[in-house]
C-alpha cells in the first residue's frame, strides 16, 4: 500500500512539484540564513582564531569584541611583560584606514599591525609572498579576496584588474607596496584586511597618539592561566582574557548586543512559516482532493492507522526530496561564494537543524492532513 | 478474528428488527424501522424503492461500514453488534467486495494497481497482487489495459475494473451501490450480466441497490423497501439474456 501511496502523490504532478518546491525553499532558507549568520559570526572571531600562539589577549577593560579598538599606552606592553608567568608579550594594532587605489577610488580597510620582530599576529595563511616580506620598505599584505574583489582597480574598458605582489596603493596618502596576499577572511563588514608591522602602523597613522590595541601574551609552560589573568588585571588595570574567553565574548557581542542574530532569526522563521504554509496547504489540498479515495480504501478495509501511515509516508517522502534539493542549492551557493565577500559557513548542525525543521513540518502536515481522513466515516462512500 | 468463511448452515445475511436513525432529539430521522431480512449464500438480491426509503442505509449496515441502533444483523455468520471496529475492518477487508455508483477508481493509479488494492490490504505482496489483478482484469476483458489509467477508459470499462477490484480477493459477499446508474442501457446490461456471471461463482452473495428497473431481470430476488421497512420480496421471473458478446 505504501508503494501505491507514493504513486498517488507522484502522479499528481502539479501538486507534487508544488509541495517539493515549497519544501525546497523552506530547507534552503532554513540552512542558508543560519549559514550566512554563522559565517559572519566566525568572521567576528577570525582574528582571535587566526593567532593560535597567543594564550592571552590583554586590552582596555572597556573593549567588548575583537574589532572594538581602545588604544593603550605603549608602556603597558612592558608592564605586561613583567608579570610573572608571561613568556613573551607582543603589540598588536587593530584599526581602520582609508586606502586610495591606483585608479583614484577610496576604500575603507581594516589595518592590523603585528610585531616587527616576530610577526606574531600575522595571517594564518599566505596565498602569495611571505609574511617576512613585510620587512621590505612600505610593505603591506592584503587579503586575496579583496585584492581581486573590492580593491581591484578599474582599468580601461571597465575591466577589473586585481592587485598583486608589486602593486601599490595609498594608505592615508602614504605609499604602500603589496608584498604578499593572505588567505584570511574579510571582517564582519566585509572590509579588506591589510597587515603591516606595528611600527609601520605608526607611519601610516602618524596622527594617532596611541596605537596599541591589544597585547598578545604567551604563557610560560605549566603556569595557571587564570592566575596570570588575575595578576595582569591587578598590576596593570587592563583586562585579560584567554583566547576562548575573548572569542566567546566577541561572539556574544554580535549575538546579543547587535540586531544581527534577531534579523537572521526572523528571516529564517518567516521563510519557514511561508514555505511551510505553502507546502502544508498544498499537501492538505492534495489529501482533500483524494478524500473520496481514502474513504473508499477505508470502506475496503484500510485501517485509520494504515491511512495515516500512507499520508505520513507521502509527506515525509516529499519532505526528504525537498530537503535534499534545498540543501543541495545551499551547498552549491556555499561553493560559489567561498573565499568571496559573502560570509558563509554551513555545518552539520545547520543541516541537522534544517532536517529537523523539515521533519517536524512534514509530520505536522501529515497529522493535520490526516485529520479529515481519520474523521471520515467509511459509510460516506455510499452517499455519493 | 479469524478469516471469514461462509457457513452453509446459515444465511449470508440475516436481519431481525433492525433499526437505524440519524440525528438526535426532534431532528431524529428513522431510516430503518425494525426491518427483517434474509439473503442466502449464492443469491443475487436487489434492493429497490424510492429515494430515502433506507436502501443505502441497509446496504451500509450489511457492508459493516455503518453501525445499526437496535436489532440483530448477522453477516457471513458474524453478529455485527458484537464486532469491534478492528473486527469490522478485517471483515470488510477479507470478506466483502464493493462496487460503487461512481466507480471510485483512484485516478492516479493504473488499472492493475487499482485492482491490487484489496489484495495489498490483505497482505499479498505487490508482484503477486499485480499478477492476480492482471488475471482478473483479463477475465473481465481488460487484460490488455492493465497499465492504463482509469481516465483512459469508458464508463463501462471503468465499472468492469471496479468489479474486478471487488472480486479479486475472493470475497463471500459483494455489495453494489447503483452499479449501472452512470452507464447507458446497453453497457449497464452488459455489466450486470458480467457481474452476475463472475460474482456468483463460488457461492458468493450479491446485494445490489438500484433504481434501474432494466436490470431487475438479473436478480434472484427483488426486495422492495419503503419508509425503512421491506414492503415485499419476490423472485424475478425474467429470463437472463446472454450479453457477454456486447461488452462495452
Amino acid at each position: 500500500m505504501f508503494r501505491l501511496a507514493l504513486t498517488m502523490l507522484i502522479n499528481e504532478r502539479g501538486k507534487y512539484l508544488g509541495i517539493i518546491a515549497a519544501l525546497s525553499f523552506t530547507a534552503l532558507m532554513m540552512a542558508q540564513q543560519p549559514s550566512i549568520f554563522l559565517g559572519m559570526l566566525s568572521r567576528a572571531t577570525a582574528l582571535i582564531d587566526d593567532i593560535p600562539s597567543a594564550d592571552l589577549w590583554v586590552m582596555d577593560p572597556n573593549v567588548q569584541y575583537s574589532d572594538d579598538s581602545k588604544p593603550l599606552q605603549d608602556a603597558q606592553l612592558y608592564r605586561v611583560k613583567g608579570i610573572a608567568g608571561v613568556e613573551w608579550a607582543v603589540p598588536f594594532f587593530s584599526g581602520s584606514i582609508q586606502a586610495r587605489l591606483p585608479d583614484g577610488n577610496f576604500r575603507n580597510c581594516i589595518l592590523y599591525g603585528i610585531d616587527d620582530a616576530t610577526f606574531i599576529g600575522g595571517p594564518a595563511k599566505m596565498v602569495e609572498g611571505r609574511i617576512t616580506d613585510l620587512r621590505q620598505s612600505d610593505g603591506v599584505v592584503v587579503d586575496a579576496a579583496s585584492a581581486k574583489g573590492v580593491l581591484a582597480q578599474t582599468a580601461a574598458g571597465d575591466q577589473r584588474e586585481p592587485l598583486g605582489v608589486g602593486s601599490t596603493l595609498e594608505l592615508n596618502d602614504l605609499r604602500a607596496s603589496i608584498v604578499g596576499l593572505h588567505g584570511g577572511e574579510p571582517n564582519v563588514q566585509s572590509q579588506p584586511i591589510i597587515y603591516t608591522t606595528y611600527n609601520r602602523v605608526k607611519f601610516f597613522k602618524s596622527s594617532d597618539r596611541k596605537l596599541l590595541s591589544f597585547i598578545l601574551v604567551k604563557l610560560q609552560p605549566g603556569v595557571d592561566a587564570a592566575q596570570v589573568v588575575r595578576n595582569i588585571r591587578r598590576y596593570t588595570g587592563l583586562a585579560a582574557y584567554t583566547k576562548a574567553e575573548f572569542s566567546t565574548m566577541s561572539s556574544n557581542y554580535f549575538l546579543f548586543r547587535t540586531g544581527i542574530f534577531l534579523n537572521f532569526g526572523i528571516s529564517a522563521l518567516i521563510s519557514f512559516l511561508i514555505g511551510g504554509s505553502i507546502a502544508a496547504q498544498t499537501f492538505y489540498n492534495f489529501t482533500l482532493d483524494h478524500l473520496r479515495y481514502f474513504g473508499v480504501l477505508k470502506a475496503m478495509g484500510a485501517s485509520s492507522r494504515l491511512l495515516f501511515a500512507m499520508i505520513a509516508l507521502q509527506m515525509l517522502c516529499a519532505g526528504a526530496i525537498g530537503f535534499g534539493v534545498g540543501i543541495g542549492i545551499v551547498t552549491f551557493f556555499g561553493v560559489v561564494v567561498q573565499g568571496g565577500t559573502v560570509a558563509f559557513s554551513l555545518n552539520y548542525w545547520i543541516v541537522g537543524g534544517a532536517a529537523l525543521a523539515i521533519l517536524l513540518l512534514s509530520l505536522g502536515t501529515a497529522l493535520l492532513s490526516s485529520r479529515p481522513v481519520r474523521r471520515l466515516e467509511p459509510a460516506a462512500v455510499f452517499r455519493g | 478474528m479469524s478469516a471469514v468463511t461462509g457457513d452453509s448452515q446459515e444465511r449470508a445475511v440475516q436481519c431481525r428488527g433492525l433499526t437505524k436513525s440519524f440525528g438526535t432529539g426532534e431532528a431524529r430521522v428513522p431510516a430503518l424501522r425494525g426491518l427483517d431480512l434474509d439473503i442466502d449464500y449464492g443469491e443475487m438480491a436487489m434492493l429497490v424503492g424510492p429515494s430515502g426509503c433506507g436502501k443505502t442505509t441497509l446496504l451500509s449496515i450489511i457492508a459493516a461500514v455503518l453501525d445499526h441502533d437496535t436489532g440483530l444483523c448477522r453477516v457471513l455468520g458474524r453478529d455485527l453488534k458484537k464486532l469491534t471496529v478492528a473486527d469490522k475492518v478485517l471483515l470488510r477487508r477479507q470478506a466483502i467486495g464493493f462496487v460503487f455508483q461512481a466507480f471510485n477508481l483512484i485516478p492516479t493509479l493504473t488499472l492493475a494497481d487499482n485492482v491490487s488494492v484489496p489484495l495489498l490490504l490483505n497482505g499479498v505482496g505487490h508482484a503477486i497482487a499485480r499478477k492476480r489483478a492482471g488475471a482478473m482484469l483479463d477475465r473481465l476483458g481488460l487484460g490488455n489495459r492493465v497499465d492504463a489509467l482509469p481516465s483512459e477508459l469508458s464508463g463501462g470499462q471503468q465499472q468492469r475494473v471496479a468489479i474486478a477490484r471487488a472480486l479479486v480477493h475472493g470475497p463471500r459477499l459483494v455489495v453494489c451501490d447503483e452499479p449501472t446508474s452512470a452507464l447507458d442501457a446497453k453497457t449497464g446490461d452488459a455489466v450486470l450480466h458480467l457481474l452476475r456471471e463472475v460474482a456468483l461463482e463460488e457461492n458468493r452473495t450479491l446485494i445490489i441497490v438500484t433504481h434501474d428497473s432494466r436490470i431487475l431481470k438479473y436478480a434472484d430476488r427483488i426486495i422492495e423497501m419503503s419508509d425503512g421497512v421491506i414492503m415485499q420480496s419476490g423472485t424475478s421471473q425474467s429470463p437472463v439474456p446472454d450479453t457477454r458478446s456486447n461488452l462495452p
